[in-house]
């Protein structure tokens, strides 16, 4: 890689520095990102197809808001937190199958135990899997474009985060503005998410490359 | 060795402003702690002063994501740990196409594209259907189709020969015969 003796490499990059912009921490860029993309995707999505948010006096749906709420937050903080050296250690990924879990266990109880149908409303939306992918498309790239001023400790493990933070800010709203029908939503709302998210670990980040500046 | 954790991130905090005397400090201050980082994963003694440059070069480039409130060891050790396993993936794909021999000093490795073959006494062992491929694709440079034209056979046939001619070679210098 280089002829240089330490002393003239740690020189030549001494003689290369810089004042460098220190990355916003990453508690604020979850707190703005979040707050943009929910508040573009929620008007984004009424204007294209008007809902109403009502409050569900059922159990299990309030559960899974909670369940969505805490995995927004929680893989929107770990993308920005992945990309930063030190910050997140490998173990603490895994705790996003947590909420992961109980939202879909929920759903899972929601269909055995056939409650959902008494109140809740049984209109939907056609196409409600396309929306949920398309409205999550510009904040998954804002996100990621967000993550490659970072230093990538864990590609695969970022860009499923980023995927399932953006997919599911309209996962979240569609549990109000489509039908709420467990096997509909694990279906046609969660099962998108997951299978985009994989995606975008598996096949997407060997795509996108931070253009390393491995040169002075 | 224990390291001064509080002196680092005053220095690192220092650099990420400019102040190039505090850069000096820092990365003379941290190389002792990479080099020992290096040397427990990093067995080819050829290879240890390049680990250690890029992971140098790698704190560089990324000084805008080192937290100032936060502890430095963690960002530092998360950085030499990637690069090392970027250089372990990177020695592994070539090891394994690596075939070494004191047999005439022949080195035969093969990456996705290419074959370099260094000293040809080597080539001896094949028959010249399979010889004169190699020495004009591989030692004299000719494209696969100027190769194919030169024998008077069609570019897929010269592949094959090619890389019958390189199976058996490899076979050759790892002791093994197909024959």
């Amino acid at each position: 890689m280089s002829n240089l003796s330490e002393n003239e490499f740690i020189d030549s990059l001494v003689g290369n520095l810089n004042p460098t912009d220190v990355l916003m921490s990453a508690e604020k860029r979850t707190i703005i990102w979040l707050v943009l993309h929910t508040i573009l995707i929620s008007g984004i999505m009424f204007l294209t197809n008007p809902y109403q948010i009502e409050i569900i006096k059922n159990l299990n749906f309030n559960i899974e808001i909670l369940g969505f709420i805490t995995l927004i937050i929680l893989s929107t903080y770990f993308s920005f937190l992945s990309a930063v050296p030190g910050s997140l250690k490998p173990n603490k990924y895994k705790v996003i199958f947590i909420p992961l879990f109980i939202l879909i266990a929920s759903l899972f109880f929601g269909i055995v135990t056939n409650n959902h149908v008494a109140e809740l409303r049984v209109t939907g939306r056609s196409f409600c899997e396309v929306e949920i992918l398309l409205y999550s498309l510009p904040a998954f790239l804002h996100n990621v474009y967000l993550l490659s001023k970072g230093f990538f400790t864990n590609k695969p493990w970022s860009f499923a985060f980023a995927s399932l933070s953006s997919a599911m800010i309209p996962a979240a709203i569609m549990h109000y503005a489509c039908v709420y029908n467990p096997t509909h939503v694990l279906t046609f709302h969660i099962l998108p998410v997951v299978a985009i998210s994989i995606f975008s670990a598996i096949v997407v980040s060997k795509f996108i490359n931070r253009k390393r500046k491995d040169t002075l | 060795m224990t390291y001064d954790r509080n002196l680092l991130k005053e220095l690192l905090s220092e650099s990420q402003l400019g102040d190039k005397n505090s850069y000096r400090e820092f990365l003379l201050a941290v190389s002792p702690y990479i080099k020992s980082i290096v040397h427990k994963r990093v067995f080819n003694q050829n290879d240890l002063d390049d680990v250690h440059q890029t992971i140098l070069l790698s704190i560089h480039t990324s000084l805008n994501t080192y937290d100032p409130s936060k502890d430095p060891i963690p960002w530092i050790t998360t950085i030499s740990q990637r690069r090392i396993i970027d250089y372990i993936r990177k020695t592994t794909r070539i090891s394994a196409n690596e075939v070494f021999t004191e047999e005439g000093d022949v080195t035969i490795f093969e990456e996705p594209t290419n074959i370099v073959i260094e000293d040809g006494n080597i080539l001896d062992v094949l028959s010249v259907d399979l010889r004169r491929p190699i020495e004009l694709t591989k030692i004299e440079g000719h494209s696969t189709k100027e190769a194919a034209e030169i024998l008077k056979i069609s570019e897929s046939a010269l592949r094959t020969r090619v890389s019958r001619a390189l199976k058996k070679l490899r076979d050759k210098l790892s002791g093994e015969s197909n024959e």
